[in-house]
């Protein structure tokens, strides 16, 4: 008893001394082994980041920014939730982040990692379809907001990247569009797309012909600072697609998991019924009309869009040839060339009817339509005309408002009661406020923060 | 410090061995409990020479042969009866003290389940027994606890059987990672996860403790007293003793039944039909319409039932000798308020304790839980019941005439199978609960084995090893035809979570008393635990076959599956250092070392310490005089460390995404990893006293802390044009808390017998302010995280209090007046603000129990004053027209504020019109939803009668009593929506929003107690 008493302060020390040597021990070697993930790869081949940027891509546009811009240009009516607040011109800035997110953190990221493995490994065939696709991110995220990050963006080291200026995106969206149809004529390539490549399957001259399309469109978006840029868009269009088979679309399966994200929404929370306006500029003769809006029963006379853009398998087309046919009518009549401009816009309409009413229009009857269409010669009468069946074919994509910015057609009226803080004088917005995160997070964003009435560097 | 150790020892040693010639020797143990008692003090009569206990309650001491003989020990201990034995011969004198009548000083149990004199802690500790707890009928511990400490307060995400429930100690501390108390049972961590969803209530897994197993409960607050449990006790740790065979033969029966009822609900329009413009439209959400001439329904009222909870438990206590052992079986079955729902829960102990040769010591226990539970769909869900609820116009029958709504499908489903509602959009609730199911099944062993060697007099070494295992399987769904999961054809959620939590524990004990004055406990230890959680999940949309819900209904190509494994270690050694000085100055110095796996290796060890200070200035200035009985001063640093908020957060990795039409995809994560991670670290400083009047009748203790987490590890939103949406921040960051905490207990009515009438009164205050000073690098605000409802968050914001309410606001000039519109209308501001401020003003809970001849009247009211809630259920009934605001359609009003453009006062008169309700939108402007909650509930009040020691000798029982217990009987609160103790957001870190959240209930039920 007595000689523990004595000598357990001492057996203690030792004993904590080997308490903590064997602390040291596990410490040191095998807690920084437990806390690496097991569950999930640090590095993944290009073939699997590929279908879910193009798959993002697809649902970022069928998506919020289906809402958002479908409802400044009054092809919708919000009425309830988001969709209302957009309609009074006052959407919430973090439900703006959101559409911001559905592109820098969806796609683009990826299209940025694939594009560094696409350099790392010399496949500049992935460098090509990356490139497009990136540049289409990038021209409709700037059609949006304006200057948006770019060069300094996408980057998991720069968590506040620089806001590069409208003028110097659009200086890289057609660079790299150049560079795609570069990359995608290269002879050799390590690796390639194939299957992963859920739009072309690989096809590169397909991509080649979306890159000159796309080219043509963020020209003609340029038209107004820039004149030349008609000429340009004419001559890169000559290169791009030849049929709407070519377009630049994805294709779902219709399957619960991949289907129509417009089919989605209006399966689960449809607060944007079909604007007074698009019925009007269609006209309810328009043999589109019942493919394009559909009259909801049961619900106190709400509607939605119809069969032919959302249906489960309904694709979204991130270009057209159809698209491509109004831009060359347009660049035409902008050259005087009437006649030239009227047939591309007859075709322009045409293949939009032919495309969405499946055959069940007879051909004498889409002649007549389509033949109903002719340009007087008076420029501005002209250009209204294009302009509004632009706007009724291009229904559920962010063109129409693009347009109605660059040309003020159609000629559509403010919503009444639209004046809010970030759009003073009610009037049709211009551009999008930046996310919550951008304002309250990255001190790079533009000052002072512009409200949504300052125009586009291109207007 | 080690000399003089040796030299006190020496002199004490030679002292005694002079004039040694017999040894007597024996143990002292609590009369009551059996316990062991150490550093009882022996002496001599009549002599200063003596001898104490050690940590197993045995003594030695030496005797002169007259001694023996004539002598007399003295046996006494703080809060015991002195106890004189005369000697008379014996070698080996056992003594069993009893506890003083007048409990001055109590033993509670603190850090590695070591039980300490209250009178020596330098902190706030407070103790809650077993009877305090069954007071409230509680199915829940965490349920049980509320209103009854100073400094923890309790939310239930609702009145939803087995749903969760916050707790928090001392407010939020951390922003990222958990702020809920750690949980230990007997010296065992046990886990407390909490799997939030935005569909239904789910539990927080100490829900799995059964109340009836508790024999007290101790809370530590923080600070010193959770040090020694490391970086998982920072939020404060709940001790739990459970009951344990006494060695006396014993069979306690305790039976109790309870009716529950939805005890407040929103106040609906019963006006005006569905419709739009004044017009009946059908089929449109809207209650917009003209007014109902036939009957108008009360949906809320029609729709909840009564539910029930019946709670079984059965215990067996045994033993002899050295050996002893109980089991014990509670068994829990609720139903809910909403049909279709409910929760069961088995509990199964064994303990057993047995020892050797007064050598070793071991004790061991096993809990087997099983708890199934049916939850409703809740919340931000179009499938969910309160939404489906509150958004129907009054003219529209849910139960389409139905006696039996829930169980008659023509009421809620049409002759298709389709699904008969009012409106599209959202599920008809008896639809609901018949279509939209979730079900959770959880088996859980929480077993424990702890040996104790006896070294010596003045040491024990102690291992515990215990385990906590749990197999948690939840399957939930939704119709194809359901409001929610429509656009995908229905979905099907499998998910089952193994976790398997081992602990490892080896300490040294070490106790002795150094002369009269002097007394030396240390606890010295090595700790090792791991967590590893296996999440296993099949998520499957579009159903093929109808009303089939499994997930081999499903097409293969529509699942999605995957399983996560998680692993955590960490690894520690401590000291706990006590040294007592003429038993009134008390020091207290603690110590711990981590190893942390969820840190990079670069950063994962660190220290931190604590010292306490405990100064019973009545003792020491012997001021015991008229009615001041005792004083004492404590005064405690303490600083607290704490690890990453979860695991793999120090690298950047990519994750599997669903598989795109057949490809393999990945996308990278969506979190940037921090490589440079460093400990969080919490200091504690604390103040506080103890003191009692009028012969221990009136005690007063009073503490006043402030908590300050430096550098917190956030994990935070960053600018979503770097093409990731988070990062692992771990910057200049600082949040305080401050806080004072008031309990006073009064014996203002003493009962002297048993038939006098007694009145015992206990108050507990709390008030704390939060300051989120900064809370990383240059970030000003971050949303917590939580799911659900996105348009008003709680957030921590620099400079506001912890958890303030994010979301939009009216537009305001500088003078804050609000701005106007031409047309009348008040304009939103464009940035999204600070709304409100959940956090209360201050809260008590005032208990006061009247005994008298064998009755006991027990009430305990409980009070909250401010605090903000955003009451986003008000705001989209008036979007849609069914809240009673809107029957003040038709009138009209001029919106105080200016007009945007003149700045003059506004004097343009609008319509009260759907135009107006609706304008901006379903959960309209954040402000606008905002109240501030102040409440009065008698939280509970029971009537208990006990059988008197007459009648128990004549029936040979050993107790008996039976009772009324009823809980949330009354409340008062200025708040409009359902009870405001409730959380959208479940036990995360996120509070204040209801945002059709489940309502809470009142219940009444009896109890009964047996004991053979």
């Amino acid at each position: 008893m007595k000689s523990i008493t004595l000598n357990a302060p001492t057996r203690m020390k030792r004993f904590t001394f080997a308490v903590v040597l064997l602390s040291v021990f596990w410490g040191g070697c095998k807690l920084d082994e437990t806390n690496v993930n097991p569950n999930v790869p640090v590095d993944v081949p290009m073939e699997t980041l590929l279908p879910p940027a193009q798959n993002g891509f697809a649902r970022a546009l069928g998506g919020r920014c289906f809402r958002y811009t479908n409802i400044f240009t009054q092809h919708l009516r919000g009425t309830n939730n988001q969709e209302l607040a957009i309609e009074n011109y006052a959407p919430d800035e973090l439900f703006v982040g959101y559409m911001w997110e559905d592109f820098y953190t969806g796609p683009m990221v990826s299209l940025r990692i694939l594009l560094d493995k696409a350099e790392a490994s010399n496949s500049p065939h992935y460098a090509g379809v990356g490139k497009v696709l990136m540049a289409n991110a990038l021209g409709v995220v700037t059609d949006i907001w304006g200057d948006v990050p770019y060069s300094e963006a996408l980057d998991p080291s720069n968590v506040t990247p620089f806001y590069d200026s409208q003028a110097f995106v659009y200086e890289q969206i057609i660079d790299l569009l150049d560079q795609a149809i570069i990359d995608l004529q290269a002879a050799e390539s390590v690796f390639s797309p194939g299957n992963d490549d859920i739009i072309y399957q690989g096809n590169l001259n397909r991509w080649i012909q979306a890159a000159h399309a796309l080219k043509a469109r963020y020209l003609l978006h340029q038209g107004n600072v820039n004149p030349a840029a008609y000429a340009d868009a004419l001559t890169a269009l000559q290169q791009g697609f030849s049929s709407s088979f070519d377009d630049l679309d994805y294709n779902f399966l219709g399957s619960d998991i991949d289907a129509n994200p417009i089919f989605q929404y209006y399966e689960i929370t449809p607060n944007a019924i079909i604007g007074q306006q698009f019925v009007v500029l269609m006209g309810i003769s328009d043999p589109r009309f019942e493919q394009f809006i559909t009259i909801i029963p049961f619900t106190g006379g709400e509607s939605k869009v119809g069969p032919a853009l959302a249906s489960p398998n309904s694709p979204v087309k991130f270009m057209s040839y159809v698209e491509q046919k109004f831009i060359e009518a347009e660049c035409l009549l902008r050259a005087q060339q009437t006649p030239a401009a009227q047939e591309a816009l007859r075709e322009a309409i045409r293949t939009s009817v032919e495309d969405n009413t499946f055959g069940e229009v007879p051909q004498d009857e889409i002649d007549e339509f389509v033949d109903g269409f002719s340009l007087s010669g008076d420029f501005e009468a002209d250009l209204a005309l294009l302009i509004r069946q632009k706007y009724v074919a291009l229904f559920t994509t962010a063109e129409p408002w693009v347009d109605w910015r660059r040309t003020g057609y159609p000629a559509i009226t403010p919503t009444p009661g639209g004046v809010s803080a970030a759009n003073p004088n009610g009037e049709i917005p211009r551009r999008l406020m930046y996310p919550q995160f951008e304002r309250l997070l990255n001190p790079n964003v533009p000052t002072p923060l512009p409200n949504m009435q300052v125009p586009m560097w291109w207007e | 410090m080690k000399l003089i150790l040796l030299v006190l020892s020496l002199a004490v040693l030679t002292s005694t061995s002079a004039i040694a010639q017999n040894t007597v020797a024996g143990r002292v143990i609590d009369a009551a409990t059996g316990d062991p008692l150490p550093l009882v003090t022996v002496l001599i009569k009549g002599e200063q020479r003596g001898s104490t206990t050690d940590l197993d309650g045995y003594y030695r001491i030496e005797v002169s042969n007259e001694q023996l003989a004539t002598g007399t020990l003295v046996f006494s201990f703080i809060g015991y009866q002195k106890s004189e034995v005369a000697i008379g011969q014996r070698t080996t004198i056992d003594v069993a003290l009893n506890v003083e009548q007048l409990l001055l000083d109590e033993a509670v149990v603190t850090a590695i389940g070591i039980k300490k004199d209250k009178k020596k802690l330098g902190y706030a500790v407070t103790e809650v027994n077993d009877e305090e707890l069954a007071r409230s009928g509680e199915v829940s511990l965490m349920n049980a606890l509320n209103a009854k400490v100073a400094g923890v307060s309790v939310t239930s995400s609702a009145g939803s059987p087995g749903a969760s429930s916050t707790v928090r100690i001392r407010g939020n501390k951390s922003i990222s990672g958990s702020n809920a108390p750690l949980y230990v049972i007997d010296g065992i961590p046990i886990d407390d996860s909490y799997r939030g969803s935005n569909f239904t209530d789910q539990a927080n897994r100490a829900i799995d403790i059964n109340p009836d197993d508790i024999e007290s409960l101790t809370v530590l607050k923080g600070g010193p007293a959770s040090a020694l449990y490391g970086v998982r006790a920072g939020n404060g740790a709940v001790i739990i003793t459970t009951k344990k065979g006494s060695g006396k033969s014993r069979i306690t029966l305790k039976s109790s039944y309870f009716l529950d009822q939805v005890n407040k609900l929103p106040a609906p329009q019963l006006r005006y039909r569905q419709g739009e413009l004044g017009n009946f439209v059908e089929g449109t959400r809207f209650s917009w319409g003209p007014e109902i001439t036939g009957e108008a329904i009360d949906h809320g009222a029609q729709f909840f039932q009564t539910g029930s909870t019946l709670n079984t438990y059965f215990a067996l206590e045994g033993g002899s000798g050295v050996s002893s052992f109980m089991v014990a079986i509670g068994n829990t079955r609720q139903q809910g308020i909403i049909p279709n729902t409910g929760y069961n829960r088995t509990n199964l102990r064994l303990s057993g304790s047995s020892s050797w040769r007064d050598k070793l010591f071991v004790q061991s226990n096993i809990n087997f839980i099983s708890s199934g539970a049916d939850r409703g769909q809740r919340g931000s869900n179009l499938s969910g019941v309160m939404l489906g609820l509150m958004r129907a116009p009054a003219d529209f029958d849910m139960a389409n005439g139905s006696d039996d709504p829930v169980d008659d499908p023509t009421a809620w489903s049409n002759a298709d199978g389709s699904q008969r509602t009012y409106h599209a959009v959202y599920d008809n609730p008896y639809w609901s609960v018949n279509k939209n199911q979730s079900r959770e099944d959880l088996e859980r062993v929480i077993a424990s084995f702890e040996s104790r060697l006896n070294l010596g007099e003045h040491l024990d070494l102690v291992n515990r090893v215990s385990v906590d295992f749990y197999d948690q399987r939840t399957k939930s769904f939704w119709d194809s035809r359901s409001a929610e999961y429509r656009d995908l054809g229905g979905r099907i959620f499998n998910a089952n979570t193994v976790q398997r939590n081992l602990n490892n524990d080896l300490f040294l004990l070490y106790a002795q008393r150094f002369g009269e004055k002097w007394e030396i406990t240390g606890t010295f230890g090595h700790n090792y635990f791991s967590y590893t959680t296996v999440d296993t999940e099949l998520d499957g949309v579009g159903f093929i076959i109808p009303d089939f819900y499994d997930i081999s209904n499903v097409d293969i190509i529509n699942v999605i599956a995957d399983d996560y494994l998680t692993r955590e270690r960490g690894v520690g050694a401590y000291a706990d250092i006590n040294i007592g000085y003429n038993d009134y100055l008390f020091l207290g110095i603690t110590g711990r070392n981590d190893w942390l796996s969820n840190l990079p290796a670069d950063n994962n060890s660190f220290f931190y310490p604590s010292v306490n200070l405990g100064f019973v200035f009545s003792d020491a200035f012997d001021l015991q005089k008229g009615i001041f009985d005792y004083g004492k001063l404590r005064a405690s640093y303490a600083n607290v460390g704490n690890g990453a908020p979860g695991v793999y957060l120090t690298s950047n990795f990519f994750s599997p995404e669903t598989p795109v039409q057949g490809q393999l995809a990945f996308r990278p994560n969506s979190t940037i990893g921090n490589p440079d991670l460093r400990p969080e670290t919490t200091t504690t400083i604390e103040v506080g006293s103890d003191l009692r009047f009028f012969g221990n009748r009136l005690g007063i203790d009073l503490t006043w802390y402030r908590t300050e987490t430096v550098d917190p590890i956030v994990v935070s939103f960053i600018p979503a044009s770097s093409g990731y949406s988070t990062a692992v921040l771990n910057g200049d960051g600082l949040i305080r808390n401050t806080g004072i905490e008031l309990m006073i207990n009064g014996t203002v009515l003493e009962s002297e017998n048993f038939n006098a009438l007694g009145w015992e009164t206990g108050f507990n205050f709390t008030r704390y302010r939060s300051l989120v000073v900064s809370i990383a690098d240059d970030l000003d605000e971050l949303p917590l995280a939580s799911a659900g409802l996105a348009s008003t968050q709680s957030s921590v914001v620099a400079g506001e209090p912890y958890g303030v309410l994010i979301g939009t606001a009216w537009a305001r000039d500088d003078q804050g007046n609000i701005l106007i519109s031409d047309e009348g209308y008040p304009l939103v501001d464009p940035e999204r603000q600070v709304v409100g401020d959940p956090n209360p003003n201050f809260t008590f809970g005032w208990r006061n129990t009247f005994t008298w001849r064998g009755f006991a009247l027990s009430m305990l009211a409980d009070v909250r004053i401010g605090g903000d809630m955003f009451n986003g259920t008000a705001n989209v009934m008036r979007f849609h027209g069914t809240h009673i605001d809107t029957e003040n359609r038709g009138e009209t009003a001029v919106i105080e504020g200016v007009n945007v453009n003149t700045g003059e006062a506004n004097t343009v008169e609008i319509p009260l019109d759907q135009n107006y309700y609706t304008r901006y939108g379903l959960v309209g402007v954040s402000e606008a939803g905002i109240e501030s909650v102040n409440w009065l509930r008698l939280r509970d009040l029971s009537l208990m009668w006990t059988m008197n020691p007459e009648m128990t000798k004549r029936l040979k029982v050993n107790n008996a009593s039976i009772g009324i217990v009823t809980r949330n009987l009354f409340l008062l609160t200025n708040y409009t929506g359902i009870d405001p103790e409730t959380s959208l957001s479940g036990a995360s870190n996120s509070f204040g929003r209801d945002y059709f959240n489940t309502p809470n209930t009142r219940s009444i039920g009896i109890q009964l107690t047996l004991t053979l």
